[in-house]
């Protein structure tokens, strides 16, 4: 990293002397950084980052404060997996605005170290781990003096993008003095952005869930107590991500990658059953596609990790051909989960239910039967549902 | 799943495996001794055999078998002498379910440092730092 500062810093003193873009000094994603920043005229010279007025600060705070929220307990894992280097983990919205930062107490009150209110779009504040992020879409590393501006020389930064339902809305960031310390924080820093991506699915999941509280005080329960079952990844997820961040002595480093993948491995299983539920709360149809049914069975059973433990029953889907239906695919979702848990309901504590897909001749169409495998007196039926053939929404396609 | 040169003893309660897994793994690391437990029956049988007070009992309510709610009652009616009055803090997604209770509790997903925070409370002797 040393032979990349030393080139940076050469671009730099070359471009704010002579305003030359020098090409083989700068890595490819600084370069079209500097790019951008020289076509925007973006001042090299500036020493710090300019800031909202204190009262637009708090305005800003105060609209974002979900994914400040979201963002607090990564920033702190990320902050104390920095130990005592001066650092800070920063989180910014979408316009490139600092929103908070956790860091060292010196970082944390330097008055030239951006602060809440902090304007880190690169249009104003060069290339940079925030603004430069957000530019491009993707993870940036900006090391000393390949940010365009002198005033952040002396940082090494680190910035992932945020996506919520496929939209950025902001960037989490880390700025530390040392390379190869911001080197050390890149796995915890990847975990963490998608940390808070489930932070922000889990507010919109809560927020789901309220809502049928008016309309349907039973539904709202039910799905309440399936929102409780869901969080439970997140939960592991979040201990993991501040376990391995407490894992920064070197003795530890193959524990913190282990516990990193399964923090990231939770994070999926939380997004999987998140994005499930959610379907299962919302009101419209979904998109009308072809859906395997197997595959919907499986995620449903997913989903019901935690009632079938808790109810000590067991539910495996027999193996049969696989079975399409075109189907607004929330609707299916609602279907099958309804009668997973009608049979759910029906069955005994200890009992092993099968689930089985047939096509069905008279009348033409798809069955989903339930029945009880463990029931003394042999199978018993415990629910089923039919879908016919013939209408576009509803037939069997295959 | 030990750890030198602590004294006391949390008790993890949760039935998830993910989660009981990563909440010892941070309690361990940073300094306590723990025990994991699967569900309230275990932990029936746990209290019920072992001379062990723990210094903290962090407990889930939703559970099969026995419920944390149901496990506390025991606790404080049924248990041990030796244990019948242990510091319990729930760990839940059914916050509603032990605010009845006037029980200490987190709500999940919690906020690991807090968890170290009340570790350190009740089982001060055991953190290494």
């Amino acid at each position: 990293m040393d032979r990349l500062d030393r080139a940076a810093r050469e671009a730099w003193r070359r471009y704010t002397s002579v305003g030359a873009l020098p090409h083989a000094l700068l890595r490819p994603n600084t370069y079209r950084a500097w790019e951008r920043c020289h076509e925007l005229r973006v001042d090299p010279t500036r020493p710090r980052a300019e800031a909202l007025s204190t009262i637009d600060t708090e305005r800003l705070l105060g609209r974002r404060a979900d994914l400040i929220r979201a963002a607090r307990p990564y920033m702190l894992a990320l902050s104390r997996a920095a130990g005592g280097l001066r650092h800070a983990a920063m989180i910014a919205d979408e316009g490139g605005a600092l929103l908070a930062l956790a860091g060292d107490a010196e970082t944390e009150t330097d008055p030239n170290f951006p602060s809440a209110g902090s304007l880190l779009a690169e249009e104003i504040a060069g290339a940079n781990g925030v603004g430069t992020t957000l530019a491009g879409r993707c993870y940036v590393e900006l090391v000393g003096p390949e940010h365009f501006i002198g005033g952040f020389h002396a940082f090494t930064c680190q910035g992932v993008p945020l996506l919520d339902s496929d939209r950025v809305v902001g960037v989490l960031s880390t700025s530390v003095r040392e390379v190869a310390a911001s080197e050390s924080l890149h796995g915890i820093l990847l975990v963490a952005s998608q940390g808070v991506e489930a932070e922000l699915a889990r507010e919109r999941l809560e927020h789901a869930v309220r809502g049928l509280e008016a309309a349907d005080p039973l539904e709202a329960r039910r799905f309440d107590a399936l929102r409780q079952d869901v969080i439970q990844a997140l939960s592991a997820a979040r201990v993991r991500v501040a376990s391995a961040a407490r894992a920064s002595v070197p003795e530890r480093v193959d524990a913190r990658v282990r516990t990193l993948a399964l923090a990231q491995r939770e994070l999926e299983t939380f997004k999987r059953r998140a994005d499930l539920c959610l379907d299962l709360v919302a009101a419209d149809e979904g998109e009308v596609r072809p859906l395997v049914v197997d595959q919907v069975v499986r995620g449903v059973v997913d989903l019901l990790e935690t009632e079938l433990s808790v109810r000590g029953v067991g539910i495996t889907l027999a193996a049969g051909e696989p079975a399409v239906l075109v189907r607004g695919e929330k609707v299916l979702r609602k279907e099958v989960f309804r009668v997973l848990l009608e049979a759910l309901e029906a069955a005994p504590t200890g009992s092993e239910v099968v689930a089985r897909l047939a096509a069905t001749a008279e009348p033409p169409g798809l069955e989903l039967r339930l029945v009880l495998a463990t029931a003394p007196t042999g199978a018993r039926p415990l629910a089923r549902h039919f879908w016919a053939l013939g209408d576009s929404r509803r037939g069997v396609a295959g | 799943m030990t750890c030198q040169g602590s004294s006391a003893t949390l008790f993890v309660i949760d039935d998830d495996a993910d989660y009981r897994e990563a909440l010892c793994e941070l309690l361990e690391w940073a300094g306590f001794r723990v025990l994991p437990v699967s569900n309230g029956r275990d932990a029936v049988a746990l209290f019920s055999a072992s001379p062990e007070r723990p210094c903290l009992v962090l407990l889930d309510v939703r559970m099969p078998h026995m419920d944390g709610i149901q496990l506390y009652r025991w606790l404080r009616e049924h248990g041990p002498p030796s244990v019948r009055d242990v510091d319990v803090v729930f760990v839940t997604a059914a916050e509603d379910k032990v605010r009845a209770l006037g029980v200490p509790f987190f709500a999940k997903p919690v906020d690991p440092e807090k968890i170290i925070g009340l570790a350190k409370t009740y089982c001060r002797g055991g953190a290494a730092a």
